[in-house]
């Protein structure tokens, strides 16, 4: 062995093994090595501000024939990036569309065309691209945020209700999706779900809205001693709430306690108060006071044709 | 489960403010559903025949369900009267459409025609299969079990009249009033021949009043579209029905406050694979009728509640 090393075939071995690297490095730095990237171009470009400059390069490489179908689709899904950026949303959809014929496999580019569609209010696109993915079995975070936004706002509320569901299950904490699913299953009658989706949306709420919100939602639920009890401290802090605390003693029946609520000085609701404090007079047979009340509101126009009820027709 | 990568955080953008606003209708829905719960206007939906057509129905109690809007009577006719069984029995709506997905006139109709029998047939198609169908579907259900009140029509094939079927078993009521005339078999009932309801009476709105509604809500997927060429036997006797059909119809039609009208232009009485669709339109005229819906039933029940308090 010594003698191997000692010899001059040694020397001879690993000057061809240079050679042969170097003839490699000089093939490979003509084709790619030393190539610059489109994508690194483009980053600089941009973090120059040229913007432009920066779509060209990646328009370039995207018709280029040179670059593998994984590296166009990069280079495009970049491109679609910087006109989102843009808020040129038309353009990005359009690289993405051209991106998804070229990979159709790649379902993160289905995901992102969803996005974007639902971000420019397509509803009906964005359905059909996230309904594709959710065929072919992808079950991610997005794919639920998404169908359960767009049901959410097509109004399709059980089924936007299951995503959200779903959603829900692998980020807990997301209080936007929270709220939604809160505002659904009020909307459906659920009560008692929507107030503990309400109550786990808590922080991202104001508190006066919070406490509206959930003396509502038990009153809905026919239960006004809970509502009362939730307003009971928020009046003092809010006077204005005390319309909710006269709505909760009116649903209960207790007519001269909703009566002293209905009559505080409340500017934010005086118009509900009033209409309220009117129904009672007129349920006691003061009538005339009662046709005072509705003859004023009904020139407001949400109340008009409920207060006409109380009215004399007009001729 | 394949995996895709994902931006979770792309929602982020879509966030909205949350503070809620209510409006008076919502404080008087409050009071509707308590308070006033005696005085509440008695809301009836009345489903009419159109066959295939019909399906919208679907769509449309899938909306009532969804949006909470008030129901407390439902009255179908032919199509409408399957529909609304269904939906009064308390079944899932997901069970409704997934019923309304899966019907073909392969699985509805079993075909009589034999060269030596054509003389002595009563229909085209045997009832067994749609026997089937409801018997899996609603078993042996009454019409006191329903968790809506129901009321469907049908028809008496030997006089003509127009029987009313509101108690009893469920099914015979049910088949009977879906059975289109020529097309499915007349149901022996009692001392009487019924076919489909939709004969004499295809938007049972007088019904409803009848039955004390102050608010008619009339689901009309009737009317008949045009039809380019003669088709084959079942499309020429099922537009006969549909022309009748509809020109008895527009007199009950008047009879409603509130008519949801599917667009259904382009479907025929006998386009049992369009489910989707059908389905999907009777939802969208439902929606957008849901609004004035709900305005009327406020409106009704504060008249309820005024005329109490006046008899005090």
């Amino acid at each position: 062995m010594k003698k191997f090393f000692s010899s001059g075939r040694f020397g001879l071995g690993v000057s061809a093994i240079f050679a042969a690297l170097s003839l490699t490095m000089s093939s490979c730095s003509t084709v790619n090595i030393f190539r610059h990237s489109p994508l690194k171009m483009a980053s600089y470009l941009e973090e120059k501000g040229d913007t432009e400059g920066a779509v060209r390069v990646l328009r370039g490489a995207a018709v280029s024939p040179r670059g593998s179908k994984k590296e166009k689709t990069e280079v495009m899904l970049a491109l679609s990036a910087i006109y989102e950026k843009k808020n040129d949303v038309v353009s990005a959809i359009n690289v993405l569309k051209e991106t998804e014929e070229l990979n159709k496999s790649d379902l993160l580019i289905g995901m992102k065309l969803g996005e974007l569609y639902l971000k420019t209010g397509l509803l009906d696109e964005a359905e059909r691209e996230f309904v594709r993915l959710e065929a072919t079995e992808v079950k991610t975070a997005s794919l639920y945020r998404g169908l359960g936004e767009i049901y959410y706002r097509k109004h399709y509320f059980y089924k936007a209700s299951g995503y959200f569901s779903e959603y829900l299950r692998i980020y807990p904490d997301d209080r936007d999706a929270l709220y939604k699913f809160y505002e659904m299953q009020e909307s459906l009658g659920n009560y008692s779900r929507a107030r503990s989706a309400l109550a786990s949306a808590s922080s991202a709420l104001p508190e006066k809205e919070f406490s509206v919100a959930l003396a509502v939602n038990w009153m809905r639920d026919n239960n006004p001693d809970e509502a009362i009890e939730e307003l009971a401290q928020m009046t003092e802090k809010y006077p204005e709430l005390s319309f909710f605390m006269g709505l909760a003693y009116y649903q209960k029946g207790q007519d001269e306690k909703a009566l002293e609520y209905f009559s505080k000085e409340n500017p934010q609701y005086r118009d509900e108060a009033d209409f309220f404090k009117a129904m009672i007079l007129w349920g006691s047979g003061e009538k005339e006071e009662a046709a005072e009340i509705f003859k004023n509101l009904s020139e407001k126009e949400k109340f008009a044709d409920y207060c006409s009820v109380f009215l004399p027709p007009q001729k | 489960m394949r995996k895709c990568r994902t931006s979770p955080f792309f929602f982020v953008f879509l966030c909205v403010c949350y503070a809620h606003s209510y409006d008076i209708s919502d404080y008087l829905n409050i009071m509707a559903a308590s308070r006033w719960k005696t005085n509440r206007a008695k809301v009836a939906l009345v489903l009419s025949g159109g066959a295939a057509r019909g399906l919208a129905h679907v769509g449309v109690v899938k909306c009532f369900h969804e949006k909470t809007l008030p129901l407390n009577l439902v009255v179908g006719t032919s199509v409408g009267a399957l529909v609304g069984a269904f939906y009064a029995t308390g079944m899932d709506i997901s069970e409704i459409e997934k019923i309304g997905a899966d019907l073909n006139w392969n699985k509805l109709i079993e075909y009589k025609i034999t060269p030596s029998r054509i003389l002595n047939l009563t229909s085209i198609v045997s009832n067994e299969k749609m026997g089937e169908l409801l018997t899996n579907y609603i078993g042996d259900k009454s019409f006191s079990d329903l968790k809506i009140p129901f009321i469907c029509v049908a028809c008496d094939l030997r006089t003509g009249e127009k029987i009313i079927f509101k108690e009893g078993k469920l099914i015979p009521a049910v088949r009977a009033s879906s059975s289109i005339p020529g097309i499915f078999e007349p149901v022996p009932y009692k001392h009487r021949l019924l076919v489909d309801g939709g004969v004499v009476d295809n938007v049972p709105t007088d019904i409803a009043a009848e039955e004390g509604a102050d608010i008619i809500i009339a689901s009309w997927t009737g009317g008949s579209r045009v039809m380019d060429k003669t088709e084959n036997i079942i499309a020429v006797l099922t537009q006969v029905i549909s022309i009748s059909g509809t020109l008895i119809s527009l007199q009950d039609l008047k009879k409603a406050d509130v008519v949801i009208e599917p667009d259904l232009r382009d479907v025929s009485p006998l386009d049992l694979d369009k489910f989707q669709e059908l389905s999907a339109a009777g939802y969208r005229a439902c929606s957008d009728k849901s609004g004035q819906i709900l305005h009327l039933f406020l409106m009704k029940t504060l008249e309820k509640v005024k005329k109490e308090g006046e008899s005090h």
